[in-house]
């Protein structure tokens, strides 16, 4: 198995000997040691590294700045601290910049290889994730039809980073095991008609749409999860809903900046309906 | 819902901003807003669960959200609102929300947060979950966020 390369940010030698210590005869390998952050970013560029450990106190400038400018040459870089000193505020202002995981020194080998482990997973738990979609695909069409009485003429699916509403959305957030959000999306118009199809009534209040376009959200969001945690099973791996909160404006831009999504488009005889679904890593 | 409710929120914010750069934090207005959150420009969404339900909107002129950014990031000059930025202010608002619901539990609630979603545009609205919500203005160093806590 190929091994995952890390860099060591450290001017203390003795302190990079206790880390590559502690990542001896494990799938990592040190592939590289700095003893400045200027040496940190030149060697990250020339080594790219898979994850990179972090101490605080660097000769020519503060770990976390070296962290930030790590980031803003790769914003996918995985940055561990492990350094003497570990309190709120520190680790408040390295999760702000986009560190992963602090660690005090000394770290004992066994909490290391933990830590890594943990960010080496969330990306392992993309195919989960991915898998999960199948379950919002079902609840998706299944609710359109059964709610409706409408067909769906047809389902494409893309994946997304960033997403732009389309007049009317509905976020719903994903909390417990896994963490994320569903989001209904559709245009004015077609979420008027779609609310006259939900309510089997010619006219409709702003009122009617919002409560009836938000509740559609909800059963949908509530089926998936009520499947997705009988797969599930353990009590531990439980995924719970936040309540519903609406977005009504054009050209809107939804961010969430670790998240992958993907967006479920329905076809139906009286326009499109999205649904947008995404994950960040897992605790 | 309880006026009570905006005091872990409050000192979250209190106890959060001076650890990442801010030296003057106050309250500022306190007002019930109904139906609509207007937005500023940015605004950030973070739902609770569990023995609370809700929604917290917390609402940002742009100028003010790079101005965060940039604070939260050492200084580094921020002129658009950049993945970076992005993430410092989502990050802010989990942070903040996290340390409330920290509060929550120590007064016997079990709370649980959703990820943040960033929503960024010209002229938008927003509903949270309960018709009525509190509105709590916190200002850090002459930036205004504003909170719109919704809870159920």
């Amino acid at each position: 198995m190929k091994k995952i390369r890390v860099l060591i940010v450290d001017d203390s030698p003795f302190s990079q000997r206790l880390i590559k210590d502690a990542l001896k005869e494990s799938k990592y390998e040190v592939c590289g040691c700095a003893g400045t952050g200027r040496d940190g970013i030149h060697q990250y560029r020339e080594l790219q590294p898979d994850l990179v450990t972090m101490d605080l106190t660097l000769p020519d400038m503060d770990g976390l700045e070296c962290c930030r400018e790590l980031l803003t040459i790769d914003p996918a870089s995985k940055i561990i601290v492990v350094s003497a000193m570990k309190d709120e505020a520190i680790i408040n202002r390295g999760t702000a910049i986009g560190v992963k995981a602090f660690f005090q020194k000394p770290v004992k080998s066994e909490d290391l290889l933990a830590g890594l482990e943990r960010i080496i997973t969330q990306q392992g738990n993309a195919a989960d994730q991915q898998h999960f979609l199948k379950y919002f695909i079902a609840a998706f069409t299944k609710n359109i039809i059964d709610m409706t009485g409408m067909e769906v003429l047809s389902v494409d699916h893309s994946m997304n980073q960033a997403l732009v509403s389309h007049g009317l959305g509905v976020i719903i957030g994903i909390t417990g095991s896994q963490q994320g959000r569903i989001m209904l999306d559709v245009s004015m118009d077609v979420a008027q008609q779609f609310t006259k199809k939900l309510l089997g009534n010619a006219v409709v209040t702003d009122e009617d749409v919002f409560n009836s376009i938000s509740e559609f959200t909800n059963i949908i969001a509530g089926h998936s999860i009520s499947e997705i945690n009988n797969v599930l099973k353990a009590k531990e791996f439980e995924i719970r809903l936040t309540p519903p909160s609406i977005i009504i404006g054009e050209s809107i831009a939804i961010i969430n900046p670790k998240m992958t999504s993907n967006t479920v488009t329905a076809r139906t005889a009286i326009g499109s309906l999205h649904m947008n679904v995404g994950f960040v890593g897992g605790k | 819902m309880d006026v009570k409710m905006i005091n872990p929120f409050i000192d979250a914010i209190m106890n959060i901003m001076p650890q990442l750069g801010f030296q003057n934090v106050v309250k500022g207005k306190l007002s019930v807003g109904e139906q609509f959150v207007e937005s500023k420009g940015i605004t950030v969404l973070v739902g609770l669960t569990d023995q609370l339900r809700g929604n917290i909107a917390y609402n940002f002129t742009e100028v003010t959200a790079m101005s965060i950014a940039s604070k939260m990031m050492m200084g580094m000059p921020v002129a658009t609102l950049d993945d970076l930025a992005q993430s410092a202010i989502s990050e802010l608002t989990n942070m903040v929300t996290g340390n409330a619901a920290t509060h929550f539990e120590k007064d016997g609630l079990r709370v649980d947060i959703s990820p943040p979603s960033l929503v960024v545009g010209e002229k938008f609205k927003l509903k949270v979950s309960s018709a009525k919500f509190l509105v709590v203005e916190m200002i850090a160093d002459s930036l205004v966020i504003e909170l719109n806590i919704g809870i159920e």
